[in-house]
């Protein structure tokens, strides 16, 4: 199974929207595709894909649960379908993942036994048989370091950073490897990049710099998207993939537009045969 | 973290499903002072954002204009920051939002050549534009460069020149 983070410690450079539609790419090219919404925020992922009726549902059963081993019902119920992608949705819960997860960690210290916080989303899918489900599984955490972050880059061991080519996305990379060196050493993992995806690029000189820079260091930089507000906007009012938001929401057709699904498609490939050869 | 791809997590039976692993105190005990943190600042977000109708028109906007304000303004804090003021485009609800309707007469020739303008402003924004915002930024283009306008005026289109 492929399976990696979609992250990015600067905000506001389209992870959400990069996450939602590489999903869509992946379930276009035919393969079984599970998202999984660990971002706190209410415009998040399962907003986007309209699968949040649940977010503040007390009653309903939730990841979090099933990471500190408190389910209310089996995993595949957790399960929402939109547009061919299979989602587990973020619930509000999820804003005390840190507490809960250490409380458990407490306990479980208690009567002798061993509770890795940082190790509890990989348990929960292994369990369920995530792997042998479906092909590819891509996680989007929320937009800050914090235990949920760990708990999909382990399950994950893989990153797609989105940045902006600009000087504080430049440092946000650079952050983000002594972040996932801090992870790599205190859970005892390798991390991989499959690849950091530039937004909103503008073909600016200095961001041609920046790109330049980035590919020095030795990161794959498949394609580049542009700024395209209109259909980012367009997508998050309709709540929907941009591919579903052009079907079915633009009168007609442009250009540049279908450009954009095609490099979706595109990274997607692009990650499909990084993940086939180990580096 | 290296480029390219790393060990599958799901391939190898090598972890077991309860971590059994030790690690030494100091880091587990950094680990979790930060993650406690983390989780108060947390608490203290989502108290603040306890409205839970508001806070999704926020977070809304906050995801829409992250993705497309491009002012050069750092939009991480300014997704945060309460008080911030949005450039036009973000912050209407509708285009005809804070604008008068005025009668403009124009000969057929402009007309069509508007159309080519709206097209031509997408095609250098790579973005959509709507016509009324390009007529309006036209007419401030011009405003603001009366020499360009009196060009225009000296041609045979308009004859201000002519003797």
């Amino acid at each position: 199974m492929l399976s990696y983070t979609v992250y990015s410690e600067a905000g506001g450079v389209g992870k959400t929207t990069l996450a939602a539609n590489l999903a869509k790419a992946e379930a276009r090219a035919g393969r079984d595709v599970l998202v999984i919404d660990f971002d706190t925020q209410e415009a998040s992922l399962s907003y986007l894909l309209d699968v949040d009726e649940n977010r503040s549902n007390k009653e309903a059963d939730s990841l979090l649960r099933h990471m500190i081993d408190r389910p209310r019902g089996p995993f595949e119920d957790l399960v929402e379908t939109s547009e061919g992608i299979d989602v587990v949705p973020a619930h509000n819960i999820l804003e005390y993942a840190s507490k809960h997860l250490q409380r458990r960690a407490e306990e479980a210290a208690d009567f002798g036994e061993s509770f890795n916080p940082n190790k509890q989303l990989l348990r929960v899918l292994k369990d369920a048989g995530v792997a042998e489900k479906y092909d590819t599984l891509i996680i989007d955490p929320p937009a800050s370091p914090d235990i949920k972050l760990h708990n999909a880059i382990h399950a994950t061991r893989h990153l797609v950073i989105p940045f902006e080519p600009s000087g504080k996305g430049y440092e946000s990379v650079q952050g983000l490897d002594d972040i996932v060196a801090g992870l790599e050493n205190n859970l005892d993992i390798e991390v991989g990049v499959l690849a950091i995806v530039p937004n909103r690029f503008e073909g600016l000189n200095t961001q041609k710099e920046f790109l330049a820079e980035i590919e020095a260091e030795g990161w794959e930089v498949p394609v580049t998207f542009r700024k395209r507000s209109s259909l980012l906007e367009g997508c998050w009012n309709e709540q929907c993939t941009a591919y579903r938001y052009i079907e079915e929401f633009r009168d007609r057709d442009r250009e540049h537009e279908l450009e954009t699904l095609e490099k979706f498609d595109e990274l997607a490939a692009y990650i499909r045969r990084q993940a086939e050869v180990p580096a | 973290m290296k480029q390219g791809s790393t060990d599958d997590p799901f391939a190898d039976d090598a972890e077991t499903n309860r971590d059994t692993e030790t690690k030494p105190a100091d880091e587990e005990g950094a680990a979790r002072s930060e993650a406690e943190e983390t989780d108060r600042s947390e608490a203290a977000a989502a108290e603040t954002a306890a409205d839970s109708a508001s806070s999704r028109e926020a977070t809304a906007t906050e995801a829409s204009t992250d993705e497309s304000t491009d002012s050069g303004v750092d939009s991480g804090s300014v997704g945060k920051s309460a008080g911030r003021s949005l450039p036009y485009i973000y912050k209407r609800d509708a285009v005809k939002e804070g604008r008068s309707q005025r009668p403009v007469y124009l000969r057929e020739y402009n007309e069509e050549r508007i159309v080519q303008l709206v097209d031509d402003v997408e095609e250098l924004l790579a973005t959509e534009v709507t016509k009324t915002d390009v007529l309006e930024a036209a007419m401030e283009t011009a405003i603001e460069n009366p020499e360009l306008v009196v060009e225009t005026l000296k041609t045979e289109r308009y004859g201000y020149d002519w003797e």
